[in-house]
């Protein structure tokens, strides 16, 4: 496995925002019961899945995330009723944000784990970052949508006037 | 266009005969910009030209309580106080609204996809002059490989001074806390540092919302296409939600809804 890991040289960071009442569980119990999940998972408790702002998932981005995972309930089993109805309609248009602006939509994904699917909640991280694995650093593709004014660099220089 | 014009300032007239107050475009010394006409001896002064967001100007009526009142607006600015309304801003009694469409060449200037008029559900509202618009193509076509796209918007959003004037001219914009001004997504004091986050937020919010009247992109002094992403977005939620902002009174937003309220029509979950 290391070895491995050594030849391909790049382990994904996954921001994973998971709902306190359901996929925090399934982790929890995955833990409990001794079921591997990939340690590339950096784990975001929020209250429910429809709490997690756009804002926050282009944060996690900005900040170095390779990619982003929503653990929601299932349909029907939210705590709150209708919180992660809101979830399930937001990612897809954040998915189609990403593409448009060329990151790829699928470093950006939604999943549904219950409390009691701790088996099922290894299988969705170990594929996600398998699949981030394959798609190689956010990075890059972040890197290239940045443009960096040339007098941030330099204090005290003035911008360019010059084009556009 | 001087008919037009001639016919929006005798049923202009008509609204201020009955006391109600009307808010308009007006030519100040300076130029034009929006008034609340109580005099009909004023409505010489009325104009539709340039395009200003009328609903912005409202939404300060609405704050200073001083309604009902009496609008001029265009077809995209009649779909943005749908929008309000739904989004509880604006009650439909409360305005009277004026509408005329725009003629081709408007059209062909804002991209527009719908310039001509409809009821859209509102309770009052008169329609003046003659449909006459042909639409225009709406899309700015993004490139199709995705390093392209990078490429495109970076040289785009780098052109961005942050004035927030595309949040300021947007009557969508109407939220007493904005996100883009919370210093934890959107640094202060800098231009756009790494990741684009004060238009990517942007657009997010405004993918329910958008009636695409392109002021944002009038109002941009860098001339960034803003509404090339907010189409993208605008075009996901239609297939996804079925949901056109602005064409209906009656479809509620389908982001604050439950599944069983506003169900996708695609995609899994």
């Amino acid at each position: 496995m290391r070895a491995e890991q050594a030849t391909k040289g790049f382990e994904p960071r996954i921001v994973a925002f998971l709902c306190n009442w359901c996929s925090y569980a399934g982790a929890d119990n995955a833990g409990v019961a001794r079921i591997p999940s990939p340690h590339n998972i950096l784990p975001v408790r929020v209250m429910c899945s429809g709490r997690v702002s756009p804002e926050m998932i282009l944060h996690a981005f900005r900040r170095g995330a390779d990619g982003v995972l929503v653990l929601a309930c299932h349909i029907g089993d939210c705590h709150y009723d209708t919180g992660n109805h809101r979830t399930a309609k937001r990612i897809p248009i954040m998915r189609k944000l990403l593409e448009a602006i060329g990151i790829n939509p699928e470093r950006l994904e939604l999943d549904y784990v219950s409390s009691a699917e701790a088996l099922r909640f290894a299988e969705v991280t170990t594929r996600f970052v398998e699949r981030i694995r394959e798609l190689g650093p956010a990075q890059a593709e972040l890197r290239e949508l940045v443009f960096e004014p040339a007098w941030h660099a330099q204090p005290g220089s003035p911008p360019s006037r010059g084009g556009s | 266009m001087d008919s037009l014009l001639a016919a929006i300032r005798a049923a202009a007239a008509e609204e201020l005969s009955r006391g109600l107050p009307l808010l308009s475009l007006r030519q100040y010394p300076w130029g034009v910009g929006p008034y609340l006409f109580r005099d009909s001896a004023e409505l010489g002064e009325l104009r539709i030209e340039p395009l200003y967001p009328v609903g912005k100007a409202l939404l300060s009526l609405v704050r200073a309580r001083a309604l009902p009142v009496a609008v001029v607006a265009r077809p995209c600015e009649v779909r943005q106080l749908v929008e309000m309304a739904k989004r509880q801003q604006v009650q439909p009694a409360d305005v009277r609204i004026l509408t005329f469409s725009c003629d081709s060449a408007q059209a062909q200037v804002c991209r527009c996809e719908e310039p001509g008029t409809t009821s859209l559900g509102w309770p009052e509202l008169v329609v003046i002059g003659e449909e006459s618009a042909q639409p225009a193509a709406a899309a700015i076509a993004l490139p199709e490989d995705p390093a392209e796209r990078r490429r495109f918007w970076a040289a785009q959003f780098a052109k961005c001074i942050k004035c927030y004037g595309c949040r300021n001219v947007c009557p969508m914009c109407f939220c007493e806390h904005c996100e883009l001004e919370d210093p934890l997504w959107v640094e202060r004091g800098k231009l756009l540092p790494g990741l684009p986050m004060f238009h990517l937020i942007r657009a997010m919010h405004m993918s329910a919302r958008c009636t695409a009247c392109r002021q944002c992109e009038a109002a941009c002094p860098a001339h960034i296409p803003l509404t090339a992403l907010y189409d993208a977005l605008r075009q996901e939620v239609g297939s996804l939600l079925g949901y056109r902002p602005g064409a209906s009174l009656a479809q509620r937003p389908p982001l604050s809804l439950s599944l069983r309220e506003a169900p996708m029509q695609t995609g899994r979950h």
